[in-house]
């Protein structure tokens, strides 16, 4: 038999246990390839709104696929070159020598990666046309793409993925190297831990991984607590805190904590074993030294997929509200343009409504109207002075605004504003200039100036007469004073206005810092926020998706190993008489727990942290964490789905 | 009364041209209480018949009935069930569970079934005291010897209080004092509560703690033997006269 011959055949054998391997090595250099295509493909990268370069968003993804597949393929070579120590044994034993099975794991793994480097850039290509229209879809852009294949993706294609074959293959030597003949027929048996009985000790590090955990949940949600935040550097400090005793809490949660529960439950059945003990429980309370770091990491990894899934995409659903905070009407110009842009409005015949706004500013201290105590750190100076609006002019925007003479509303109390500067309702706060209080009576998310005019500050709303009065003790005159928006009544005519818009007025102003701004339109607010985004989250899409792919293929990989361990214990029991019914009612437990608990933790892992978080991000965080949620389960489930089929088939064939 | 009935069992493997008939008609009738060995030269069909009689492999033509329930008329459930009730295993390499102790290792096969647990308890310390493993019951079998290990598994076959115990060379893998304690242990059981036991080796020693032997040759039943009231001695001295007769192996024992 030759040399080839020999490798076919054994790699056909294999073909089960590869062919995950495979699809994921076709998904990554083809995701790769992709990458690099739309990154060096001017008609999808350059944007239309903003400066931000897609190409480099498409570059950088493609740096952190590279090393998640780097730590993929090694991990995942690894397990096989155990799983296939007997095969090399074997051929050792009947006089093949280690050069000639490196040059069969060669010569196989070869044809592999060419396989699947063939398949993976040949779908790239042809998808790369659809992650293009997918990407303009994303960032709202309509344009004709023209996709050519790009020999330079290709070369740096097989430039990266022969260097992690080749840092592969020195894996795999060094791996043969390092074991005797003897040793490879083992393996097995040594990787099978030792059955060892749970110790008090163990136990108490299980509860205190189970303890960390919660530590870090904890200080999570209190994160921008002042009594444990005081500084900048205890903020770093808290966040490096939770994020250590959270992974290290994990790792123990899985090294200890799980034994150290099964066991308690195992304990009280007094030996009268179930089903469940037999096939689930037991096994996986003495492999979990074994598993434990494999199943930490997947945990690691699924809540940081989440995590940043869901917070880029709370960013990307933001960006209509966002836009609104940056420009609260259609358009709007400040000072004198006004007068210029309702001419052209109205040569032109555009129907608008126009909203026009007198600006103050008044020096105010907002400290008795804080709701609660915020860390120095993070909170806005309440001492501080916003620009005033009066209610006769703000009634047009917002109709249910009336106020009386010693009292106030505040507008444009975004999230953001509200998580700096938490405003309480009814009480009331010192208008520095008169030495008078006012009430505060409501607080209003809807913008009524740009927010480029204040950093963000929220807006004062007056009385009136309380505006003139303010008026007149202003000290310095703003460089603003009146800001006008027009919200067009025939959206139809968005394009014209703006064009209109764009002639008339340069959008530029002066602000009361000194600073030259630009103002945008708020559909060009938008585009440009969806377009930043839309960037973001597209890349972060399918790094989440390879993530998936190789942690669950980490784990198929495993279970599948598992079951080939195990294959003869389920032959015993289906000899004294277990069902392939009942053996599979305990196969479907222990992958509930090999599945879910990693999911489940991930999943609570990335609650916490968007909800310590994602305030920084956008508005709402619930419709993004479910979506997320929702289609990395179904995904991830497949994965699951996967593994019981292999186990039905074990189970069915070990009789 | 009458236990296993096994009427005119032919097994035949492979397919056409490369067709090899390992049993060729075997019929034999196992009484309640009866300790019976089947001997006989590696490819006699030692394994085979022991396969077809405990349903793990079903026969060409011919039936086995245990306890009056002829096997061929049950489902393949049905007959995990049955075995699961009706029978008990010993196999050559123990068979145990690495991760669960001795005493759960015993309780094994009442996993699903509806026996209570204070019966269960009843038995396991029944069991565990006939077999002298009383004080590993929470150890785990990489704990304990392999004579030790095969009195569990010989609980494990017990527990359940078979109709029938088969054993496939329970022995086989011990050393000759654990494999005699063993057998002293299953015979006592035997007498003391007429379990029926059922068992293949090809060691003679072991077949001379049985009341009857079977010796297969090519497939066929070729003699058998009866204790009777014959010492053990004596017995081995002719179960090794047959051996001689019958050719083949058995002689490294």
């Amino acid at each position: 038999m030759k040399l080839s011959t020999l490798v076919f055949r054994t790699m056909w054998k294999n073909s089960r246990l590869y062919g995950l391997y495979f699809i994921a090595l076709i998904f990554s250099s083809g995701l790769y390839f992709s990458f690099l295509t739309l990154a060096a493909n001017p008609s999808v990268v350059e944007m239309n709104t903003t400066s931000v370069k897609a190409g480099a968003a498409f570059k950088a993804g493609s740096v952190i696929l590279v090393v998640i597949v780097f730590f993929f393929v090694l991990y995942a070579n690894q397990l096989f070159m155990k799983r296939r120590s007997k095969e090399f044994g074997l051929y050792q034993l009947i006089g093949l020598p280690k050069s000639r099975i490196a040059r069969m794991l060669l010569l196989e793994n070869s044809i592999m990666w060419l396989a699947a480097i063939a398949v993976g850039v040949g779908l790239g290509a042809i998808f790369s046309r659809f992650f293009a229209l997918l990407f303009l879809k994303v960032v709202d852009v309509e344009r004709v793409v023209i996709i050519d294949f790009s020999v330079s993706a290709l070369l740096q294609t097989l430039f990266v993925f022969v260097i992690l074959f080749m840092i592969m293959y020195l894996q795999s030597l060094v791996h043969m190297s390092r074991t005797k003949l003897i040793d490879l027929f083992h393996v097995s048996a040594k990787a099978e831990q030792r059955v060892k009985r749970f110790s008090w000790g163990s136990m108490v590090i299980g509860f205190m991984g189970i303890g960390l955990i919660a530590l870090g949940y904890y200080l999570s949600t209190q994160l921008f607590n002042e009594d444990i935040v005081k500084t900048a550097t205890g903020l770093y400090t808290a966040m490096l805190t939770i994020l250590a005793s959270t992974i290290i809490g994990t790792y123990l949660f899985f090294r200890f904590s799980v034994a150290a529960l099964l066991n308690i439950q195992r304990k009280a059945r007094q030996g009268h074993v179930k089903i469940v003990d037999i096939v689930a429980i037991s096994p996986i309370m003495h492999r979990m030294k074994t598993n434990a770091l494999s199943l930490a990491l997947i945990t690691t990894l699924t809540a940081l997929a989440i995590g940043v899934l869901t917070l880029s995409y709370i960013s990307y659903s933001s960006a209509e509200v966002r836009s609104k905070e940056s420009m609260p009407f259609d358009m709007g110009v400040v000072n004198k343009q006004h007068t210029a842009l309702d001419k052209a409005f109205d040569e032109a015949g555009i129907g608008y409504k126009k909203y026009q706004f007198d600006l103050i500013r008044a020096d105010v201290n907002l400290t008795d109207a804080l709701g609660r105590q915020l860390p120095e750190v993070l909170q806005e100076n309440p001492d501080t002075s916003l620009y005033v609006l009066k209610e006769g002019q703000v009634k047009k925007a917002a109709p249910d605004v009336t106020l009386a003479e010693d009292e106030t509303a505040i507008f444009g109390y975004s999230t953001i504003t509200e998580f700096m500067l938490p405003l309480e309702e009814q009480k009331t706060f010192e208008l520095s200039a008169l030495k008078q209080k006012v009430k505060l009576v409501s607080l209003h998310d809807q913008s009524l100036l740009p927010s480029l005019f204040s950093y963000g500050m929220p807006v004062m709303v007056t009385s009136d007469s309380l505006y003139h009065e303010l008026k007149k003790h202003q000290q310095e005159k703003t460089s603003i004073t009146v800001f006008t928006g027009y919200n067009l009544v025939d959206k139809k005519q968005l394009a014209q206005a703006q064009k209109i818009y764009y002639e008339v007025t340069d959008g530029q102003f002066k602000r009361d810092d000194g600073f030259d701004m630009t103002l945008s339109t708020q559909d060009e607010e938008y585009r440009a926020l969806l377009e930043m985004m839309g960037i973001i989250i597209f890349v972060a899409a399918f790094l989440g998706l390879a993530f998936l792919l190789t942690t669950g293929s980490i784990l198929y990989f495993k279970q599948m190993s598992e079951a080939e361990d195990e294959a003869p214990q389920f032959a015993m029991l289906r000899k004294i008489g277990f069902t392939e019914q009942e053996l599979m009612r305990g196969v479907r437990y222990k992958q509930l727990f090999n599945f879910g608990f990693p999911l489940l933790i991930g999943i609570c892992h990335s609650f916490f942290a968007i909800k310590a978080g994602w305030i920084l991000f956008g508005v709402g965080y619930e419709k993004p964490f479910m979506t997320v949620l929702a289609i990395y389960i179904v995904l991830y489930l497949l994965f699951a789905f996967l593994t019981m089929r292999y186990y039905r088939s074990i189970v069915a064939k070990s009789l | 009364m009458e236990i296993l009935n096994a009427t005119h069992l032919h097994k035949t493997y492979g397919k056409r041209r490369n067709q090899v008939e390992v049993l060729k008609g075997i019929s034999f009738q196992a009484d309640e209480g009866e300790f019976v060995g089947i001997m006989g030269p590696s490819g006699s069909g030692k394994t085979t018949l022991l396969n077809v009689l405990c349903s793990i492999d079903q026969p060409t033509s011919g039936d086995v009935a245990i306890n009056g329930q002829s096997l061929a008329q049950l489902s393949s459930k049905k007959l995990a069930t049955f075995r699961r009730t009706q029978m008990g295993f010993i196999f050559q390499d123990y068979n145990l569970l690495e991760t669960l102790t001795v005493k759960e290792n015993i309780l094994l096969p009442l996993a699903v079934s509806n026996v209570s647990k204070q019966e269960a308890e009843m038995r396991v310390h029944h069991l565990m005291n006939e077999l002298a493993i009383q004080e590993l019951a929470h150890k785990y079998p990489n704990e304990i010897s392999g004579g030790q290990k095969q009195r569990t598994a010989a609980a494990r076959a017990l527990i359940v209080q078979p109709a029938i115990v088969f054993g496939d060379e329970p022995t086989g893998a011990l050393d000759s004092k654990a494999a005699a304690a063993l057998l002293e242990k299953l015979s006592e059981l035997n007498e003391a509560q007429k379990t029926t036991i059922l068992m293949v080796t090809h060691d003679a020693v072991a077949a001379s703690y049985c009341s009857r032997v079977l010796f297969l040759k090519d497939g066929k039943l070729y003699t058998e033997l009866y204790k009777g009231e014959q010492t053990r001695k004596q017995f081995f001295e002719n179960i090794l006269n047959t051996q001689a007769i019958l050719g083949g192996d058995g002689y490294e024992a």
